[in-house]
This record gives structure tokens, sequence and C-alpha cells, in this order.
């Protein structure tokens, strides 16, 4: 019976099997039919043995003296096939796909799963994961087909593959496998032929370091004491190669000093890795760090950690040899046991008995056959444990391993306990790579009050030692640039501004002189869904620019915090901020529509009544711009009424957004420097020009109080220049 | 077991396991508090939340763990004489006790 899943085979006894299984034991096993015997024979060789020839399409023999028969009186002579599972990959297109198919060899977990990546330009961006569970394998001797219905992390239509592997004699190298996408209908889509890669699912890079006094694991021979299985010499590289995974030792092992105090912190083990694990990034890749080291703080009961859960987590782990270090079998046994269960839960795999503790939950597994049970858990206690464990994975920890969804297995993925049972979803992930040659960056303040519009710096540049020509418009109107936006309560919006400008490209080249460019967005408002930061809490934002050559480039995910509104006058601000049309107002920098009525009362309110408040500088601004310039508005007998300037009351309400600025209290620089452009212009066009050319000196010496970078103090003494001409 | 002054002293080591999450947690060795925690997380990478280590006389004494921001609470009787270990852990709402023969281990 099987104790784990009441809907599947008794497949106990595969449980531990060592031989590998090629697709025609696997059909046999499952089927009292036999298999048809091929006639075909692969080799020239043969053909003349026989007297006969071969077909080179078929393979068939045929034999000069007769037809062929079927059954001749003597075995045919064949040779062993190739097993067709491992990873493949599709080599080139704007879709590129790793495939693993998983049907024979050893534990063959029949499944078939991929990820797929999305090239563009010079960019490559993880797109998503499938997998098929259920399988349908035809198995003849020249192919294998197999079909099965498809769960895919993104939505589609499709939802059944069906792949083709040629069946191989070992002597000729492997065969390509034929990806088909169809629908239930069996409408086809897209077809894929992916290339044989590996006969690994997956392949992770493992650095290893040691605390001064350690001697790290290096193997150990499981026949030395009693065990299930059988007996055979374990690396923590062989452990996890016989669940299908390949871990490459990057060969920079590194002695570190003992650790302060004799013993680690998680806060320690962390600082270490970042310091000492060459290949740590702050991003998904395949790569982890196991750290052999003496004692954790916590004392001897703690004999190993994945202490990696700031950030991009589970990149890391750590083994602790107080009470392991040694050669006896028992001491080896332990250590092995240890680095591969802590590496283990780098993989996102939880404690067999703490299954249901994922998410999402499965049911515990307490009697699990698994390097991720504790042997004192086990049923019958340690002594049990040992006795039946055969050093392995249990199954599903091996589909995990194998198969699941990228983002829940790969190092710096999904949180750890997120996915980590075959489940998962993908919002804005990180490039996999990312040749453009170039950088995007968004900023803002940290922390917004509610209501309070969120504005974001954008700055493109270059790394590109030869420059790079860039589309100078940034601003998320003009379509070059999106930003995305991650809610407290998990959902993702791609802010679409309400009025999207067709701008005729205007090119730039980014270099030393001019290494970059920036752009300032008030990104609190989407045509669709209204206001963005609308409830007190963490945002995720983070930037996305097209360039020329289709690359796509992320900017780094920067985080802001919308406060709690802690007194009544900030509540009353925060609703007299929070309407569409204010927001609508807020993005068009001010309007006389009476479509907008509403929104422009709530401004003229929070000036005559909360005049001092922090964000009456908002309000200020945009009565402030839109006082600065004429209004047409068409009447019902399409007449076009203008209302001019107000140049008088726009200097004002300018003035105090200025002032409020430089006193730290207002707008961001960019938006300063909007708004001074704006207060020259009005004085110029009032006819106030020595009062113009006071500002034009007053945003200089702003501006040079700053500390901005020479290019961008240069770019505002242009503008400075280019105004002054007008007075 | 150490013996102070003429008294018998062991140690009473609680280990709060599985089950915890931002919970607030008391815990009464006899008649003193000996623990009193919010934010009290179950790190399922080892299994534990938070440890605590009690020099207590030896022989019989009542252990009570309330979980107060689930309303939860539950005791046991132990006898010590030497380090005694106790494992709590909140299963289906109930706060389960396990007393093994030797120290918990963690990986």
């Amino acid at each position: 019976m099987n104790l784990v899943d009441p809907n599947e085979l008794d497949v106990s006894g595969m449980d531990f099997i060592e031989e590998e299984l090629s697709v025609d034991d696997l059909v046999q096993i499952e089927s009292d039919d036999t298999i048809e015997e091929s006639m075909t024979l692969d080799s020239d060789e043969e053909s003349a043995l026989e007297g006969g020839e071969v077909n080179d399409v078929t393979g068939e023999l045929r034999i000069a003296r007769g037809p062929i028969r079927r059954r001749p009186p003597w075995p045919p002579i064949r040779f062993r096939k190739r097993l067709v599972s491992g990873c493949y990959r599709s080599p080139s297109g704007n879709w590129k796909l790793d495939l693993r198919v998983d049907i024979d060899g050893r534990r063959p977990m029949r499944r078939i799963s991929g990820d797929y990546y999305y090239v563009s330009g010079r960019t490559v961006s993880y797109f998503g994961s499938f997998i098929v569970n259920s399988l349908s394998i035809k198995v003849s001797s020249t192919q294998v087909a197999i079909t099965g219905i498809v769960d895919t992390t993104w939505r589609t239509s499709y939802n059944k593959v069906n792949v083709i592997i040629p069946r191989r004699t070992i002597f000729q190298p492997p065969a390509d496998a034929t990806l088909q996408w169809m629908t239930s209908a069996n409408r086809r889509g897209s077809s894929y032929t992916c290339v044989y890669k590996s006969r690994y699912f997956r392949t992770v890079d493992i650095e290893q370091d040691y605390e001064k006094g350690v001697t790290p694991f290096t193997l150990y021979n499981t026949g030395s004491l009693p065990s299930g299985g059988s007996a055979r010499t374990l690396t923590v590289a062989g452990s996890y190669a016989e669940a299908g995974v390949q871990m490459r030792d990057t060969g920079g092992t590194n002695e570190v000093a003992v650790a302060p105090g004799g013993t680690w912190s998680n806060a320690e083990l962390h600082a270490a890795m970042e310091k000492r694990f060459s290949r740590w990034k702050d991003l998904p890749q395949w790569k982890v760090w196991l750290f052999h080291a003496m004692k954790h703080d916590r004392g001897p009961g703690l004999r190993g950690i994945m202490f990696d859960q700031k950030g991009k987590q589970r990149q890391g782990c750590a083994t602790f040899y107080q009470r392991i270090s040694g050669t006896t079998p028992v001491n080896l046994r332990d250590q092995l046991y240890v680095c591969v269960h802590e590496l283990g839960h780098c993989f996102n795999l939880f404690h067999s008995f703490h299954k249901r503790y994922m998410t999402p939950p499965v049911p515990n597994r307490p009697a699990a056959n698994s390097w991720m049970n504790y042997p004192q858990r086990f049923p019958g206690g340690a002594a049990a444990f040992w006795a039946a464990f055969s050093f392995q994975f249990d199954n599903q920890e091996v589909v995990h391993l194998r198969h699941a969804f990228r983002n829940n297995i790969i190092m710096g993925g999904n949180p750890f306990g997120t996915g980590a049972s075959l489940e998962g979803s993908e919002y804005l992930g990180d490039n996999v790579s990312d040749d453009s040659g170039l950088r995007l960056e968004l900023e803002t303040r940290k922390s917004f009050a509610l209501g309070e519009p969120v504005v974001a710096e954008i700055k493109l540049s270059t790394t590109d030692a030869y420059g790079k020509q860039v589309n100078k418009h940034l601003h998320p109107n003009d379509g070059s640039v999106q930003i995305a936006i991650q809610q407290p309560n998990g959902g993702v919006i791609v802010q679409h501004p309400p009025i999207e400008h067709c701008m005729e490209t205007e090119i730039v080249t980014l270099d030393k002189t001019n290494p970059s460019i920036y752009e300032s967005a008030y990104i609190g408002y989407d045509k669709d869904r209204g206001l963005i930061f609308n409830q007190p809490g963490i945002y995720k934002l983070r930037g996305i620019y097209y360039a020329f050559d289709g690359s796509i480039v992320l900017s780094d995910a920067i985080t802001l915090n919308v406060r709690v509104p802690l007194t009544t006058t900030d509540c009353e601000v925060a609703d007299l901020f929070l309407g569409d049309d204010q927001g609508m107002l807020l993005y068009l920098l001010g309007s006389d529509s009476e479509s907008l009525r509403s929104g422009t009362d709530a401004f003229d309110l929070v000036l005559e009544k909360y005049s001092d408040h922090p964000l009456a500088v908002y309000a200020n601004l945009i009565n402030g711009f839109n006082a600065s310039r004429e209004f047409k508005d068409i009447s019902d007998d399409y007449q076009v009424a203008v209302r001019e300037p107000e140049y008088g009351k726009a200097d004002k309400l300018l003035s105090a957004v200025i002032d409020a600025s430089e006193a730290g209290r207002g707008v961001d620089n960019i938006t300063l420097n909007m708004t001074m452009q704006c207060m020259v212009r009005t004085e110029i066009l009032s006819g106030k020009k020595e009062k113009a050319q006071a500002t034009i000196k007053r945003m200089i010496g702003i501006f040079e109080k700053k500390s901005l970078k020479p290019h961008v103090m240069s770019q505002i003494k242009l503008q400075a220049e280019e105004i002054a001409k007008e007075i | 077991m150490v013996t102070i002054k003429g008294v018998d002293v062991a140690l009473l080591v609680i280990d709060l396991q599985e089950g915890f999450s931002d919970d607030t947690v008391e815990i009464q060795v006899g008649e003193q508090r000996v623990f009193h925690k919010e934010g009290v997380n179950t790190d399922y990478a080892i299994g534990l939340a938070d440890s605590v280590g009690v020099q207590i006389h030896a022989g019989f004494v009542k252990v009570g763990v309330s979980v107060v921001s689930s309303l939860l609470s539950e005791s046991i009787m132990l006898k010590v004489s030497t380090t005694v270990y106790l494992g709590v852990s909140i299963v289906d709402n109930v706060i389960n006790f396990i007393v093994p023969d030797e120290r918990f281990l963690y990986y």
C-alpha cells in the first residue's frame, strides 16, 4: 500500500533501483504486452553478414535471396539504445527552451518539464515554466513519443504537448527532441527542436569554504554501517547526481578564520557568504555556497542550517562539525547527511515532517526514506531510520529537484517555502543575462505620506565604453519606459499613463561626456486602475526600458513605504488627495476641466484649510502650473473660450513650491527644476524681466548647493542659458 | 545534575519548535515565569522558533505554556533529575509536548 498518496500506484518496490531503466523496461513494467521486436538493424556491417542490404531510409534489412523473415532462427543482434532522458535545449530564436525529459534512466519520474526564456536584443529574461505530470508514452524501435496535459506558469490555450525523440544506439550521437504544443482539440501551436545537452536535469555550481580547524567532508561508504539501499561510496555531488542534479564544484575552496567568539550567528554566516562566496550575487542563479564550520550560536544541538533567508534567499548553507568531526563511519555518515540535507533546503525542500507548512502546503511524510527527514523523527527512531535509509530523496522531492518551476527551486528565486511544492507564479523576474550595455535606475524617496504623489526619478546610463545610442524620452508617457509596481496585497501592475504620447524618437548618445539622462515621472495614476498608491504599506517598483536593439533593460527593484496617517489632519488631507480626479489633475499638472471639478475643489480646500500641511506643496504645484498657462475650452456651441494665463497667481503659487523645496520640504529635484523654469517663463511673459533674471540666478544657486553630478549641473546651466535668451 | 549547597539542581531546556507564527508565548515553570516573547516564529529551515534553559530543583515540576495570541494553553508535569529536554509545538491549534531521551537535534 502506498503510504504517501492513495491515488498513486504502489511503486515502493521501485523506490531504490540502482540500475538504469530503458523506456522498453518502463513500458514492460507497466504492461504485459511484449514489445514488437524490431527487425531493423542499424549497422551496414550486419547487412553484410546477412548477405543483404540495408535501406538507408528505414534501416530495413533486405536479404537478397528472399523476403524478410519476421523471426529469424537466431537472435537478432541488438545494439543498446541510448537513454532519452536528460536536458535538451532549443538553440536559437526569440524563445529559448530548456526541456527536461524524465522517462528512463535511474529512478525515472515519468515527467516532462521545461523553462522558457525570452531573448530580446541582448537581454535574456525568464518567462515561465511548465510540467507534464501524467504522460502517455509510445515506444517503438525508432522513436519515443510522449504526450500529456501541461501545467504552465502562464495562461495559454495550448495545454498539451507532444514530444518526439528518435531512438539512437549508444554508438550514435543523441537525437534532438521535438516538442509540439497543441490545444485540447489537437490544434497545433509552435514547435521547438531541442538539442540534447546533458543527462542531468539541472546543473548547479557549488563553492565550499571551511572554517580553520574543520576538515570538510569528502566521501562516505554507505556500506560501512547498516543501511537500506546498496553499498556505494557517496560524495555530496554523487548524492545529488543520483537525484539527477549535477553539482559542479567550482574548486574555489578557501579556509576562513575561526568565528568571532568561537560560534557563528545566522547574521555572521550571511555576511561571510556575501564576502567569501565568490559567485554570490543578489540574483537568482544556479550557484550555492556550502560552509563547513565548527559551532553555531545555538549550540551543539544545531548540526546544520540553511541560514540564507534574507533578500534573494537559499544561496548558502552551513554544516557544524562540533559533534560530528572525525573519520569514524558514524561521523562521516552524519557529515554527508547534514551537507546533503542543508543543500536540500537551498533547493527549497522542506523537512519531510514539515511539508504542511510550505506554500502551498502538502501532506507531511514522516516516514519518508529521505535526506530531508530527521532520523530521530522517523517511526521507530534514529536506529530504525538509519537501518532503512537508502541515502536518497523521496520521489516527490526528486520530482521537485528535476522538474519544479524554475523560480521555485533556483537559488535566489522564491523565498524558502514558497513554491516548494511544485507550484508557483511568475512576476517580473531578473534578466538571466544582460549584454545591452545600458543600465536603468529607478529612484524615489523611501517613504511617502498616504495621498502624497509618488514621483520616480528615472536614470538611463551606459556601461559600454564605446557609448550607446538611446531614446532621449524616458517618461512613461512616451512609451520607451514602463514602471511595474507591486502593491502591498501582492498584486503587480504595469503603470499605464492616462495619455500616451506618440513622440518622435530623439536619439542621444550616452558616453563619457554625457553618461546618463534623467527624467522624473508622476507614477501614481494608471489609466485603467486609477490611483495606485492608495493604501498604506510596502510597494516594490521596477523600471523597464525598451532599447533600440530590442533589449529589455530592467532596473533593480526598489521599495517604498506609504505611511499610515498618524493624525486627524493627516487623514483629512489624505482623503482630499485620494480621488480619481485628483490623480488625473496631478498627472496633467492641473486643469480647468469641469469633469475634474471635484479634484480641483479638493486641492483648493487643501490650500484654504491646510496650507501649512506638507502635502499642500503639491496643491500649490498643480494650481501654479495650471495658472501659468492658458486653457482652451470648447463650449456647447463649439466656440472656443480661452482662459488667459494668470501670471500673478502662478508666480505666487510656484514661489511657495520653490520656497518649500529649498527648505527641504518640497518636491524632487527634477520637478523643482521644471517648476523654476516655468516660473521664469511666467515672469518673462508678464514683463518682469529683472525678476526672471533673479529667478534664473536663484535656480543655479539652489542646484549648486545640492552637489549634483557635474554633467547634470552643466545641463541645468545650459537650460538656464537657453531660457535667459528669451528675456 | 549539579548539587549546589546540598540541593540537587537540574537543567530544563524548553524548545519552541513548529507551528509558531508571529505568536506571543509565555512559559511558566513551577511558579516562575521564565519566558515571555512576542513575535515568535518557527524557522522551518531547522524547525525551531526559540529556546530557553532553566535551572530547577530536581523533582517534579509543572511546565505551563501559553500561546497568548492564539488563546492556547497547556501544561505538563515533568520529573526532572538530570538535564531534561521538552519540545513544544502547535499542531492543528493544539499545543503538543515531546520529551525525548536526549537533546533535540536540528538540521
